[in-house]
């Protein structure tokens, strides 16, 4: 046996790891076997890659646990069911269609200035009759608020302060004179 | 899309109807509701006078170059109603009651009653919403005289009261045109 290391290329060492898994072709073997007898440190090298082989042809198939296939399962996430909103529309179309979004706010800007401008017409859409009339109406309605007031004042005046109030008083004082003067008489 | 869709149509239905609709009062402080009263009436309408806000605005603008108070005492103002009419004898009674039952309705809805007269047949009930001490935003008159002729009057705004005794003079002229 030649101790004088031999140099292991690349394509010796893919040659020497297949003979040893057993996988090498029938050339490729007489070829390693002969470099084995010859080199220690290629029969070194050799029975190290058969011990590997060795071993793994040792390990047996195992059946793929079961629970591994079921799908995982989603924790910690908030999902939110995806609804159809008046405002998801709304942005939907002002992304999506620029165009009609544009149309849409034209013609509803020209609605709103339209209903304005017609309130506004019918505020001031009176004739001078009407007015004249309405004049009237006022005056005549704070006339009768007024009249109540003015005969409320009168009541007070007339019939609470001058005849429930005063004539009392009055007949007291009366009353009183007339016991004066008979005091005095005596 | 079918929301957006109804949506649009809806702001436009609406965009061209407003104009068309009447200012709804009924909403304001000030208001206060006669129609019950008003089925006991049995005649016609002496007085009917119903006047909004754009009207006593338009009035307001022209009475202030000629009548400075009548201008200041209308220019608050968003409504004023009067009804005058008629009462047979045999539902005085009953318009009396109702004047007591809408004295206790008004005092409820935090309506405070100034006058409250009641002499040889003449009733007469005066009503102000207050808003703050020297503020009014409405006020009501109840009143039924001698004759059976009632009258009720509700005035919605900023009411000032001191500048309506102002023109007091003014406007209780025996002149004053009545509706035939």
């Amino acid at each position: 046996m030649n101790t004088k290391p031999f140099e292991i290329t690349d394509e010796i060492l893919d040659k020497l790891i297949s003979t040893a898994y057993g996988d090498a072709g029938f050339l490729d073997k007489i070829y390693v076997k002969k470099l084995i007898r010859k080199h220690e440190n290629v029969r070194l090298l050799y029975e190290q890659y058969s011990a590997v082989a060795n071993e793994v042809h040792k390990v047996k198939e195992h059946e793929f646990p079961y629970q591994l296939t079921k799908p995982l399962p989603i924790r910690n996430v908030n999902y939110k069911e995806f609804k159809n909103s008046f405002w998801v529309d709304l942005l939907s179309i002002i992304i999506n269609r620029p165009l009609i979004s544009t149309v849409t706010a034209i013609v509803m800007i020209t609605a709103v200035t339209v209903s304005l401008i017609n309130i506004k017409q019918v505020e001031y859409k009176y004739t001078p009759i009407e007015i004249t009339t309405a004049d009237e109406q006022v005056r005549k309605a704070l006339g009768i608020v007024s009249k109540i007031f003015n005969e409320t004042k009168t009541t007070l005046r007339n019939e609470v302060l001058g005849e429930k109030v005063g004539t009392p008083i009055r007949e007291s004082i009366g009353i009183v004179n007339i016991i004066f003067n008979k005091g005095e008489q005596k | 899309m079918k929301t957006l869709k109804i949506f649009l149509i809806f702001f436009l239905f609406y965009g061209f109807q407003t104009p068309a609709q009447e200012k709804d009062y009924s909403k304001e402080p000030g208001y206060f509701d006669f129609s019950k009263i008003m089925s006991l009436k049995t005649s016609d309408d002496i007085t009917e006078i119903y006047l909004e806000e754009s009207m006593l605005k338009i009035l307001s603008g022209i009475s202030n170059e000629n009548d400075e108070d009548l201008s200041k005492a209308i220019g608050g103002l968003k409504l004023i109603r009067v009804n005058e009419f008629m009462i047979d004898n045999d539902q005085k009674s009953k318009y009396e009651f109702t004047m007591q039952s809408f004295d206790k309705d008004l005092q409820n809805q935090k309506w405070e009653r100034i006058i409250k007269s009641k002499s040889s047949g003449t009733h007469a009930n005066v009503y102000v919403k207050k808003v703050t001490d020297n503020k009014f935003a409405g006020l009501v008159v109840m009143a039924l005289d001698k004759e059976g002729k009632a009258t009720l009057v509700n005035i919605v705004g900023n009411v000032d009261l001191k500048t309506i005794g102002k023109l007091s003079k003014e406007f209780n002229l025996p002149d004053i045109k009545e509706k035939e």
